[in-house]
């Protein structure tokens, strides 16, 4: 079992939600700014999107870390990997969040680098969205009914 | 120490330049925020010797409390003006981001007065305040030019609000336009806008907000979240916005067709089957569970998003069944940043008098108004839009333009105070005709009976026998309880009609003050009632807020905005309703053979005059009435007023 945060932009309608669950649940206030969710609305195609950390299995941001202030978590029985930050050991150089391609650490005042660790294996932001949008599931799932949704569209081809 | 609300009102004096940040205080002492300050703003500084499109007409931009937080629905926020379309105060309720933005960068409200010289927009970042060229984005439509400052910003995050090309060129009714599909609609506030230059407010904020007991309001925040998503209705809000409703409306014969003549549309017109056909994804504000707005993409015209009223506009209103071909006009509409509601009556004033040999093609510039005939009305919107021809008379509003139309055109302008109605039955629902008729901005849209309209339904939604006797039942005990009398479930009786719209007015003045979404409320059959409300805001400030200080706050605007516009000359006179209603019996359906009784109309005005505190002879707020609300101020005022003639307060 292998779970992580599965996003479902056919169904984000970008209310940002996940964004003031987020920020209150590790910065203690309501500052979407703070989140580690981020959810870009698209006006030209009325699509929402949203982007968080994705737990890389090699990741950047852990081997750049000079302090081993990030670490990969494994914990067996949740089926869950985390890359956690660990703020004693973080001194806020900020290599991180230069390596990251895709912009999922960021840096606030109090310095040290902010970004998604499933809380700990019960990610907040799930609970808050109301549309099903995120989703806390085993990775493997969405991709079994994508690959049958191909194969469907296959055989409805072959048929015509 | 400030809570929920930030403590700033930010004022933007456009013709010198200058900024400047001023404490919330004491306004906060009479309303909580939104349109209640707004409203005390406007009456502090825009009194009747300023037109709408002079610079010291000011446009109010106000949050309120709950706007930014976790409580569902916090995204709203309230935008005043004096309005150009109707001279007396407008005010619009706008969603979306912006509103939370604006408390994110520091500010509860954004006052902006006077006249740039040249095109310019405002740009805040939380301390930063900058008055910009806005050469870049002046003749852009609403999308565009959002795009156009996000990337001159250099932030994709950032919020704005936008006026279109219509607004640039006065037209009174021109929204004011945000993100995909949030306006400022009604009121013709985008047109002040641009008489002041101003194309856009641009806005980033980065800090949060201060909540004096936070595990509680986050605990009530959760607790609502879970509710709405358990309640039977939130999977039809949700999934299908009202398009279901309006279903409902049109068996009902709640929904006029081909400008009032009748009230029967097609049965079983599909509106959710076709939302559910063309649209696809849901679109919705900050914070929102529901998430009310249909998203299409029409061909020809692109990806636009549409919910509520308009679907009725685009349709029944102008005869037209072709459901995307209206879609379509929407978005060139909501492009150009015209008002779809007054847009439609407009349109359908002209194709009734087409219809009835009143005027010919010649006089729409050789657009044929032919009923449904939707390539004619995009034609006219971009007429109105450049002020070219019929379009010129029509920009200027809908008295106006009947006034210079004539031929009889005011008999089928139905307005009340220059604003025209909404598309809903004011005719033989004489609820809604008492909520429209002593409406503040001049329809109901606060001061509908929804629970006439719910009773009215009852029998019509599809129900199966056991449903429709329960319906009835929960309406008949509600409606008695709210209106002391069962006749008040009956759309066409009187009785109890005054209460019902002063019940409803109190609860939506009260969410236009703390900020929430009307669709979280009873209103939307949804939990966030003035009691959980008052319970959001104890622990959001850290100090006590019961019911009965929400519902005090409610009168007081309703009797203050009331102030306001008889300071500009309103009477009981403009209280009332278009000739048809009283003259026309309805020609078919449910409520065959009704029309509205004159004498019991001006009933009903004397009974809610009397629940409000307001002299039964002009309809303007006794002196006991502002005393006990302490607005004494305006109390001498408006005495002051009629000592010097200008207006009668008996």
């Amino acid at each position: 079992m292998n779970k992580g945060l599965c996003l479902d932009i056919e169904r984000c309608t970008g209310c940002k939600m996940c964004e003031l669950a987020c920020s209150m649940k590790h910065h203690n206030e309501y500052n979407p700014k703070k989140s580690r969710i981020r959810v870009h609305t698209f006006y030209e195609q009325a699509y929402s999107v949203p982007v968080v950390c994705y737990q890389c299995d090699d990741a950047w941001c852990e081997k750049i870390c000079p302090s081993g202030a990030i670490v990969l978590n494994v914990e067996k029985e949740k089926g869950v990997k985390m890359l956690q930050v660990l703020d004693d050991k973080c001194v806020g150089c900020k290599m991180c969040m230069l390596a990251c391609p895709f912009g999922n650490i960021s840096f606030y005042e109090d310095g040290k680098a902010n970004k998604c660790d499933l809380c700990g294996g019960d990610p907040e932001c799930v609970r808050f969205c109301a549309r099903g949008a995120l989703k806390f599931k085993d990775i493997e799932d969405g991709v079994a009914q994508k690959s049958k949704s191909t194969a469907a569209k296959i055989l409805a081809a072959t048929q015509k | 120490m400030w809570f929920l609300s930030v403590g700033k009102i930010l004022f933007v004096d456009l013709t010198n330049g200058i900024i400047s940040k001023e404490p919330l205080a004491p306004y906060n002492e009479l309303f909580f925020g939104g349109k209640g300050i707004n409203t005390k703003i406007m009456y502090d500084k825009v009194g009747p010797e300023v037109k709408p499109f002079d610079p010291d007409n000011v446009i109010a931009f106000g949050t309120g409390p709950l706007t930014g937080t976790p409580l569902p629905g916090s995204g709203k926020m309230d935008v005043s003006t004096k309005s150009p379309e109707t001279n007396i105060l407008g005010s619009a309720a706008m969603g979306g981001f912006f509103g939370p933005e604006l408390k994110f960068a520091g500010y509860d409200h954004l006052v902006i007065t006077g006249k740039a010289n040249k095109p310019v927009y405002l740009y805040i970042e939380n301390d930063y305040v900058e008055i910009r060229d806005g050469i870049n984005v002046w003749g852009k439509d609403t999308l565009t030019a959002q795009e156009i400052i996000r990337d001159e910003l250099n932030d994709p995050e950032v919020q704005i609000v936008t006026i279109g090309p219509a607004a640039e060129k006065l037209v009174v009714f021109s929204t004011v336009h945000h993100a995909l599909s949030n306006t400022a609609s009604r009121t013709g506030i985008g047109a002040v806008m641009g008489s002041k230059n101003l194309k856009a407010v641009a806005v980033r904020g980065t800090k949060g907000i201060k909540i004096a007991e936070p595990e509680k309001f986050l605990a009530i925040s959760q607790k609502i979240n879970y509710d709405i998503r358990q309640t039977p209705q939130h999977k039809e809000w949700s999934e299908l916005g009202v398009t279901k409703l309006i279903d409902y409306y049109y068996n009902a014969d709640y929904g006029p067709v081909n400008n009032a003549q009748s009230y029967v549309w097609d049965k079983n017109w599909p509106c959710s089957t076709l939302c559910i056909k063309y649209s696809y994804q849901r679109y919705g504000c900050f914070n929102c569970p529901i998430h009310c707005m249909e998203c299409y993409n029409v061909e020809g015209v692109g990806v636009g998003v549409m919910s509520c009223q308009p679907y009725l506009e685009i349709t029944s209103r102008i005869g037209n069944h072709d459901y995307k071909a209206g879609m379509g006009l929407m978005m060139h509409c909501q492009r150009l940043g015209i008002e779809n509601i007054t847009a439609m009556a407009l349109t359908s004033m002209l194709m009734e008098m087409r219809q009835r040999g009143l005027i010919t093609d010649k006089d729409t510039d050789g657009i044929p108004m032919e009923w449904g005939n939707i390539d004619s009305v995009i034609k006219l919107m971009y007429k109105i839009a450049n002020r070219e021809g019929i379009g010129n008379i029509l920009a200027d509003g809908m008295v106006p333009a009947a006034k210079a139309i004539g031929r009889g055109a005011e008999y089928y302008a139905h307005h009340t105070k220059g604003l025209p109605h909404y598309a809903l039955n004011q005719h033989s629902f004489v609820g809604q005709g008492l909520g429209t008729a002593i409406a503040p901005r001049g329809d109901y849209v606060r001061t509908s009976p929804d629970l006439e309209c719910c009773s009215g339904l009852v029998g019509h939604m599809g129900e199966d026998e056991q449903g429709e006797k329960e319906n009835r039942a929960y309406y008949d005990e509600k409606i008695t309880q709210v209106a002391g009398s069962i006749k008040g479930t009956i759309p066409t009786e009187y009785e109890g009609k005054a209460k019902m719209v002063a019940y409803a007015a109190d609860h939506n003045n009260a969410c236009d003050q703390t900020s929430v979404c009307k669709w979280l409320t009873p209103f939307f059959d949804m939990p966030i009632d003035i009691n959980i409300q008052a319970e959001a805001l104890t622990y959001g400030f850290g100090k006590e807020v019961i019911t009965e200080d929400i519902l005090t706050a409610s009168r007081r605007l309703e009797t203050l905005v009331r102030a306001y516009n008889c300071r500009e000359g309103i009477t009981r006179r403009d209280d009332n309703l278009p000739e048809r209603y009283f003259k026309e019996e309805i020609p078919s359906g449910i409520y065959k053979g009704f029309k509205q009784d004159r004498a019991k109309f001006e009933q009903t005005l004397d009974e809610y005059y009397t629940l409000r505190g307001w002299d039964l002879k002009t309809g303007v707020p006794t002196r006991e009435t502002l005393e006990k609300f302490g607005l004494q101020d305006v109390a001498d005022d408006l005495e002051k007023r009629a000592r010097n003639h200008l207006i009668r307060l008996t």
